[in-house]
């Protein structure tokens, strides 16, 4: 009985301890990437200032004012740098893309770089913080002189001094343009100024010379289509008034800060989310930190009064509950904190924004513990309040002392808050995949393609590269990465069924990392990592394989002819369809790598990602990783939408990762504090249980007693949070930019959570309460 | 109507057994009014509960009315209770939020009576008890005594085959005391009701047709029983 007594009590200890550690994590977690996001938006905008202003020539929907359409006169640029106000002030032109080559290409004897151009006014490197490594800055009116950057140069000159080199386009004629000054590498962020994709910098006068005449007899607008200004700081309002002076407020101008902001969105968002969720968990916890302390003293009602009976001050009671209380709480908010801090790692990968600590935390940590405390002082108070009379006495509490008065309600409502946020976090998920599945139809999102690189489309004169298994086998050791399947084009004909050649290419596969599989199964089933391994003579068949060779009957089990040796048909798979390979999914014959000797036909991988580690960044090792393999041939290509949409794949992993289990939580947390509201009303109630099954109630209807008002509570509560959790998605996926449209599957959520938290809420308790046995419960002379 | 065989109760405090029964035995014939008498923690209590099925014996058997109640399901013994069971308890065990007459009618309605006629009865039989003008109070607006009045209407508003009465009297005065008694013992003259009543009052004892002594959680026949009412 001891034994069972102190679980009990430490029961609710361990649950306030738990509740708070989740708390802590979670506020630790979320202040920490909300320092990271801010922290990454500084350091792209800290060398250039806080005081530059973004003077486009277009409005904020991209469509240009007439007086505009070829950009910012000369006159109005001398008109704005004269202005007061205005420390200074640079623009640029259009950005241009061309070949740039040395040497002759009559003779064919030249070497050539696919790069931008863009002509920049005088400050344009000052203000955007831009240095040189050789040479020096281009002049307004300079005529054909160049700053270019690091990797035309180790392009086209190898190791030579390109000072004073010139390096040709070719518009309607030969331009030459000399190079007088080389940048030094720019540090280059993921949210890039313009600048970061320039390779030649000329003064903006010379554009017009770069650019082949219209044939069209439209005039190429060769203004400057973007001003910066650096305004007085420390009067940036007339600075700011000079510019819509001059400019007039039709075009879109805006601070740095906000324009780069705004490239930040979603990584706000994302953080945003997680705050709201990190919050959430704080209510919760904190409503039940107080509602399990105020069940304690409901409890101990009898306790207190014998105490306060003989002699025990108001005040030691109230310390006592207020101590207890707010001792666990801390011990949690210190080990959710310590813990947050471990899990740091993991989340940089997950969100790939760094995750920092500043004062914030500690203000975040002070703020736990001061909910803590009020969430303590509550039953403290209360304690004292019960008249000690009436607690010896057991007569009932009036509703003004009794201590669980209102928890019902506050439980309620931190249920409300625990359901909504696993119905919105799951729709929102929900509605995110399905905007990246429209796009990519039938393409798992985190599957992507490799695929050896063609001069052609990268637009290079460089050799194709063609990858080998050993590339996958390279691949398969990135973090990200959590297995390859890899296939080698064999030969297009030559297999043969009953004699006769059948229709189909013929590919070798081989597993790198966890076995995957692109696509589905139809039929039969897919070798095993053995079969793989061991040159098990088996195949796997395309659908259209199938269905035009084995019309009528069941092609697994059927044996072909794959020169001169026989293999098994074991499956009819359904390949998906890369862009990047001849064959189509379903005229493929696969069999295992290890059966054959090694060809090797054109080579691909099938890549699954690890969708808990951000897609975005894998994308870019595996690039690097592969470039690195095949030094001067075309850089490997890379198809899927984790490569198209990484932040995007990076959001709705972050989100259905990271944020479905903190919402699974505040659910979680929730539900345990109903429970223990309902735990202690049967607890309070044992002895009238006791009676109620003495007069022949059965163990069934006490246990459907104390269920069904948990039932109705969380229903209640469910009906509510549902309505809330729709409205939240509703305003969220309009961050997101996509359309909210109804999922049957979020209302199964929805009665996932009602029911889960009804069950440990209620559940719990009611079997507790319909297992004692009335003997004992009747004996109980006290509560 | 009643068989015991062998009861025994053992309770497991920690590391140490109590055994409040060691094989108890007793056979009761229906309308049979049996005194049950013993120094405080002899097992009286413990072997009511066995008794009105509130307690699962450690050993065994316990036959009522021909059933195995410990071989049949949770949700016939309770009904078992319900319909034929009536209890009487020392403290006297009233739900502290329900009126008198919800309180009476509370084993009724684990009958399976409709709400009706639950109520019409609850009032006679707090009429019978003398307690028509307490209808509508409440347990903690009502004197001991007739708190253990409305336990009694309670007890009787099933018509058991069976009531247990666990130191009806212990906490009343003499004189209430001897009130409750009268109208417990005249159910067994209304014919149907067989009783247990255990007392520490010889007066109450000596109105019982027979009379058990428990002594450390065995049941003995009291021989002297008759002789001492004849006197
Ligand atoms: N739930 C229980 N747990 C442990 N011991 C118990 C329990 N109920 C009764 N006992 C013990 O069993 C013995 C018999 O108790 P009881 O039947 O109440 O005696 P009586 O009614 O004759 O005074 C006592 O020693 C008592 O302490
Ligand atoms: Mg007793």
């Amino acid at each position: 009985m001891w034994q069972k007594a102190l679980i009990n009590r430490l029961s609710r200890r361990i649950m306030m301890l738990v509740g708070f550690a989740c708390v802590a994590f979670g506020l630790t977690l979320a202040i920490a990437a909300r320092n990271g996001v801010e922290h990454a938006l500084d350091t792209l905008i800290e060398p250039i200032g806080r005081n530059l202003y973004r003077i486009p020539s277009w409005r904020e929907d991209g469509s240009r004012p007439d007086e505009y359409r070829e950009g910012f006169g000369a006159e109005l640029f001398q008109q704005l740098e004269r202005s007061p106000g205005i420390d200074s002030l640079c623009g640029q032109t259009i950005i241009g893309g061309t070949a740039f080559f040395v040497g002759s290409r009559s003779s064919g004897n030249y070497s050539d770089y696919q790069g931008y151009f863009v002509g920049v006014s005088a400050h344009y490197f000052a203000l955007h913080d831009l240095s040189l490594a050789l040479g020096r800055y281009p002049k307004v009116g300079e005529g054909a002189v160049a700053v270019v950057k690091q990797e035309l140069v180790e392009s086209l000159f190898d190791k030579e001094d390109p000072i004073g080199r010139t390096i040709c386009i070719a518009t309607d004629r030969i331009v030459e343009i000399t190079i007088v000054g080389v940048l030094a590498p720019i540090s280059e962020g993921l949210y890039a100024m313009s600048y970061t994709d320039c390779d030649v910098f000329v003064p903006a006068d010379f554009v017009p010379e770069m650019v082949p005449p219209n044939p069209y007899g439209m005039s190429l607008s060769t203004g400057l289509k973007v001003m910066w200004a650096r305004v007085d700081p420390t009067d940036p309002g007339t600075g700011l008034r000079s510019i819509l002076d001059v400019v007039g407020d039709d075009v879109d101008v805006d601070d740095i800060r906000a324009w780069l902001g705004f490239a930040f969105t979603q990584k706000r968002h994302i953080v945003l989310l997680y705050t709201v969720s990190a919050l959430a968990l704080l209510f919760v916890a904190t409503i039940n930190a107080g509602a399990m302390g105020l069940t304690a003293i409901a409890q101990a009602t009898h306790g207190i009064g014998i105490r306060r009976a003989i002699g025990a001050r108001r005040f030691n009671s109230a310390v006592r509950v207020f101590l207890d209380a707010t001792s666990w709480a801390a011990a949690g908010t210190v080990i959710g904190g310590v813990v947050a801090v471990g899990f740091v790692p993991r989340l940089e990968r997950l969100l790939n924004f760094p995750i920092l600590f500043n004062g914030w935390n500690l203000l975040g940590f002070i703020a736990l513990l001061l909910f803590a405390a009020i969430a303590a002082a509550v039953p403290a108070v209360r304690a004292v309040r019960i008249p000690p009379l009436r607690a010896i006495r057991l007569t009932p509490l009036r509703h003004e002392t009794h201590p669980l008065r209102g928890v019902g309600w506050l439980l309620t409502l931190s249920c409300i808050v625990g359901i909504s946020a696993v119905v919105s976090v799951i729709a929102l998920s929900d509605i995110l995949i399905a905007r990246i599945d429209e796009l990519f139809a039938g393409v798992d999102r985190n599957t992507l393609v490799v695929a050896g690189g063609n001069a052609i489309r990268a637009g290079v004169s460089l050799p194709d590269s063609e990858l080998e298994f050993a590339d996958l086998e390279a691949l398969s050791e990135i973090d990200g990465i959590q297995g390859i399947l890899g296939e080698s084009l064999v030969r297009m004909h030559g297999v043969l069924y009953n004699d006769e050649a059948m229709l189909g290419s013929l590919y070798r596969v081989h597993q790198f990392g966890d076995a995957h599989w692109p696509g589905s199964l139809l039929a039969g089933k897919l070798p095993t990592d053995q079969e793989l391994a061991s040159g098990t003579r088996v195949a796997v068949i395309g659908q259209t394989v199938a269905e035009r060779h084995f019309p009528d009957t069941n092609p697994v089990g059927e044996v072909v002819d794959i020169s001169g040796s026989l293999f098994t048909i074991i499956g009819v798979f359904n390949f998906p369809k890369s862009n990047l390979e001849r064959t189509a999914g379903a005229w493929k014959i696969m069999i295992p790598a290890s059966t054959v000797d090694d060809l090797n036909g054109m080579t691909l991988g099938w890549i699954r990602l690890n969708p808990t580690v951000n897609v975005e960044e894998t994308v870019l090792r595996i690039r690097d990783t592969l470039v690195a393999r095949h030094p001067n041939e075309a850089p490997p290509q890379v198809e899927g939408p984790a490569e198209e949409m990484g932040l995007q794949i990076a959001a709705v992993n972050g989100i259905t990762y990271g944020l479905r289990r903190m919402s699974l939580l505040t659910l979680l947390v929730s539900a345990f504090g109903l429970g223990s509201l309902f735990w202690s009303q049967a607890v309070r109630r044992r002895r009238q249980i006791g009676i109620h099954r003495t007069l022949g109630a059965s163990r069934r209807l006490v246990f459907w007693h104390v269920f069904r008002r948990s039932l109705a509570t969380t229903s209640i509560a469910g009906a509510v949070a549902f309505a809330f959790g729709l409205l939240g998605v509703s305003i969220m996926t309009k961050w997101f930019y996509a359309e909210m449209s109804f999922r049957l599957t979020w209302l199964v959520w929805g009665f996932g959570s009602i029911l889960a938290a009804a069950s440990l809420g209620g559940g719990i308790p009611a079997l507790w309460a319909a297992k004692r046995s009335p003997a004992e419960t009747i004996r109980h002379g006290r509560l | 109507m009643i068989q015991l065989q062998d009861v025994s109760r053992t309770f497991f405090r920690g590391s140490t057994e109590i055994h409040a029964l060691r094989g108890a035995s007793l056979h009761v014939r229906a309308r049979e009014v049996i005194a049950i008498q013993g120094p405080s923690g002899s097992g009286k209590t413990t072997l009511l509960c066995m008794v009105g099925t509130l307690d699962r014996p450690t050993s065994g058997t316990i036959i009522i009315d021909g059933i195995n109640v410990w071989n049949v399901s949770d949700q016939k013994r309770s009904y078992l209770r319900a319909r034929t069971i009536g209890f009487v308890f020392q403290s006297y065990n009233l739900i502290p939020e329900l009126p008198a007459w919800k309180n009476v009618a509370l084993p009724l309605r684990y009958g399976g009576i409709a709400l009706g006629a639950r109520k019409r009865r609850a009032i006679d039989a707090l009429a019978a008890v003398g307690l028509e003008d307490r209808v509508h109070h409440l347990p903690s607006q009502l004197s001991g005594g007739e708190e253990q009045r409305v336990a009694i209407a309670r007890s009787m508003v099933i018509h058991p085959h069976l009531l247990l009465a666990d130191e009806p009297t212990g906490n009343l005065d003499s004189q209430t005391g001897s009130q409750i008694i009268e109208q417990i013992l005249t159910l067994s003259e209304s014919g149907r009701t067989t009783i247990l009543v255990v007392t520490h009052d010889p007066k109450v004892a000596n109105r019982c047709a027979r009379r058990l002594q428990m002594l450390d959680g065995q049941l003995h026949e009291y021989p002297t029983a008759l002789g001492s009412s004849e006197r």
